[in-house]
């Protein structure tokens, strides 16, 4: 015979359990915050987030600014990085900026998920664009991380603003928006 | 034994209903495909100044998140939670005045809340002498939102960093593929959590 706390009990978990299920699995983080790049043709700079900038998360362990898969499966990724490189220029001169969305970066597992190109001329040394990863499906192993990197490729014939008060990563003018990332998994 | 018997038909009385609610929540969704043309125009300077996307109630695809009548000229979020929006535009800055100037464009989704226009989601493109008058395929992917009930949520776009006007901006398609998809975006209820979000 149970007692009726212990149904109530059972009867509340389940509760939890189907609350639990109703909510989509996924993760979306955007930066509050600009982000400085450096003159660096050389080594890929860092795009990171903070606990703070965490919209939804049902799936990701992220911790010391880390983006962790917690459960191996199946999972859609994309997002975007808003660049303005901030400086003005020669006619004949360009800035070529490569944007990298890498798993498990320095580890023999390493991959690119996605990578994007853009090269910004004489008018609009000056002007935002986003660098954008269109959604992909991947399949991705318990602890796999995510980072995103920014590489100024050594083809660019003038250095971005390097004020250190000037940050490339930002909104642009009339938008919020800074750079996200989505990661949702894919219930099959 | 009494207990238990008693208790076993509410448990499975409540478990199915719990499940069915929540399966009805999982099917708030709207989605929006147009061919429509529309033009607009671009100032510098402007940039705060919102230029929304005309809809039309048949171009309505599905919907199960807004409330809709013949009187509706808003989309008005029915209740709050978070959401998974995301589009497309078919869009060209049908221009020629772009040459060694500024030339940047948002492109999006905003929600009007108290009065207050921003955008939700959106991406930014910036135009050159080669890209000024071509069509483009501009994404506005996937982004998480919560949004609160009473919002009111439309396509937009906007003028972004700009040095000369830009008169015909064009959504729509080209001569030669009149049913092409001009906008098309969707928007999905992930979670009935309640939250708050200042910052997109």
């Amino acid at each position: 015979m149970k007692p009726i706390h212990k149904n109530i009990f059972n009867l509340f978990f389940l509760f939890i359990g189907v609350l639990t299920f109703a909510q989509q699995p996924s993760f979306y983080i955007r930066s509050l915050r600009s982000i400085s790049m450096q003159q660096d043709t050389v080594n890929w700079q860092a795009v990171t987030f903070k606990d703070v900038d965490i919209v939804y998360n049902k799936i990701i362990d992220f911790s010391n600014q880390t983006i962790k898969i917690d459960q191996k499966g199946t999972y859609e990724v994309n997002g975007f990085v808003n660049i303005n490189p901030g400086v003005f220029g020669k006619s004949n001169d360009s800035i070529q900026i490569a944007v990298y969305w890498i798993k498990n970066f320095g580890l023999p597992s390493q991959e690119t998920l996605y990578e994007a190109h853009q090269s910004y001329s004489y008018g609009n040394f000056d002007v935002a664009r986003s660098f954008v990863f269109p959604p992909k499906e991947f399949t991705f192993q318990q602890n796999d991380e995510i980072t995103i990197w920014t590489h100024i490729l050594p083809t660019s014939t003038i250095p971005i603003n390097n004020n250190k008060n000037y940050h490339q990563i930002n909104k642009p003018t009339g938008l919020p928006q800074i750079a996200a990332l989505r990661i949702a998994e894919v219930l099959k | 034994m009494k207990n238990e018997s008693f208790l076993k038909p509410y448990y499975l009385i409540l478990a199915l209903f719990i499940c069915g609610f929540m399966h009805s929540q999982s099917y708030l969704y709207f989605l929006y495909e147009s061919s429509a043309n529309q033009y607009f125009r671009f100032h510098p300077g402007a940039s705060k100044k919102m230029l929304y996307v005309n809809m039309d109630r048949n171009d309505i695809v599905f919907n199960s998140i807004f409330n809709i009548d013949e009187s509706t000229s808003k989309l008005i979020i029915p209740s709050s939670g978070f959401y998974e929006i995301s589009g497309y535009y078919h869009f060209n800055l049908n221009t020629g005045n772009v040459k060694n100037s500024r030339a940047g464009i948002n492109l999006g989704f905003v929600q009007i809340k108290s009065g207050i226009e921003e955008y939700i989601a959106s991406t930014r493109v910036s135009y050159t002498e080669n890209t000024q008058n071509m069509y483009s395929d501009i994404y506005i992917h996937p982004t998480i939102v919560y949004l609160e009930e009473g919002v009111v949520i439309a396509p937009a776009v906007s003028t972004g960093l700009l040095d000369k006007p830009i008169v015909n901006g064009h959504i729509g398609c080209e001569k030669n593929n009149k049913d092409c998809i001009s906008l098309k975006w969707s928007l999905k209820k992930i979670s009935n959590e309640t939250n708050s979000q200042k910052y997109f």
